[in-house]
């Protein structure tokens, strides 16, 4: 197995792994901390 | 499919916003909150003098020619306390278009993204021994020590540790890589 192959399914099966936790990722812009902490005050 | 990292410049990163602004027209919040990110990425990236060792990096796929902003993330080079350079990746966000939807197969296709063209800009443009990836909050730890739990399984020649909120993956130099541009198997 090539280091790329095992780099996409360990990424990919650790994804699989986090369920809906995906959506905790803090990439994502929505998740950064003044967002959240204004949608939790709007909520 | 996934995305290379492409250096981006005043002109591209205006490209990014392009098609970014569609989609915060949509969410005032997001924007309101998103703007002091994207607006440090954007002045960093439009200085007129080209840092070798600091710049802003998309995700970027491209289609028939077309360039779609996928993300983008701050990439320094440093010289810790060795004698030999790491590439630090920090800051990533994604675009808005995420917001919508997010599935495994985007998250993995953006982590691979980022992890294999760091690894390429070590080998390449931005020279390094070691990459280092820094790690938001609990849920990209949990993330990514499922990776690492893979990765040393497969391939336990890859020196991969943690420290504090920083994956580290070492002697990346060495790494022999099959593709050249960042395509997953």
């Amino acid at each position: 197995m090539t280091f790329e192959e095992a780099l996409w399914k360990a990424c990919l099966e650790s994804a699989k792994a986090l369920g809906d936790d995906i959506k905790k990722i803090s990439w994502l812009l929505s998740n950064k901390p003044a967002v959240a902490r204004e949608r939790d005050k709007a909520a | 499919m996934s995305f290379q990292l492409q250096r981006l410049d005043a002109h591209l990163f205006s490209d990014l916003m392009q098609q970014w602004n569609a989609l915060f027209e949509r969410d005032d919040i997001l924007w309101d909150h998103s703007k002091p990110y994207i607006e440090h990425a954007q002045r960093i990236a439009s200085e007129p003098t080209k840092d070798p060792r600091y710049g802003i990096y998309g995700l970027v796929a491209k289609t028939n020619g077309q360039l779609s902003y996928e993300g983008f993330t701050h990439i320094n080079q440093k010289l810790p306390k060795t004698p030999d350079a790491e590439l630090r990746l920090v800051w990533t966000s994604l675009s808005p278009k995420y917001e919508e939807k997010f599935d495994r197969n985007d998250l993995a296709t953006v982590t691979f993204s980022l992890l294999h063209g760091a690894i390429l800009l070590a080998q390449g443009e931005m020279k390094a021994r070691s990459i280092r990836l820094h790690l938001g909050n609990v849920t990209e730890r949990d993330y990514v020590l499922g990776i690492a739990k893979g990765l040393r399984w497969t391939h336990p020649n890859v020196e991969i540790a943690f420290a504090g909120n920083w994956l580290h993956i070492k002697n990346v130099d060495e790494l022999h890589l099959q593709s050249r541009s960042g395509e997953e198997p």
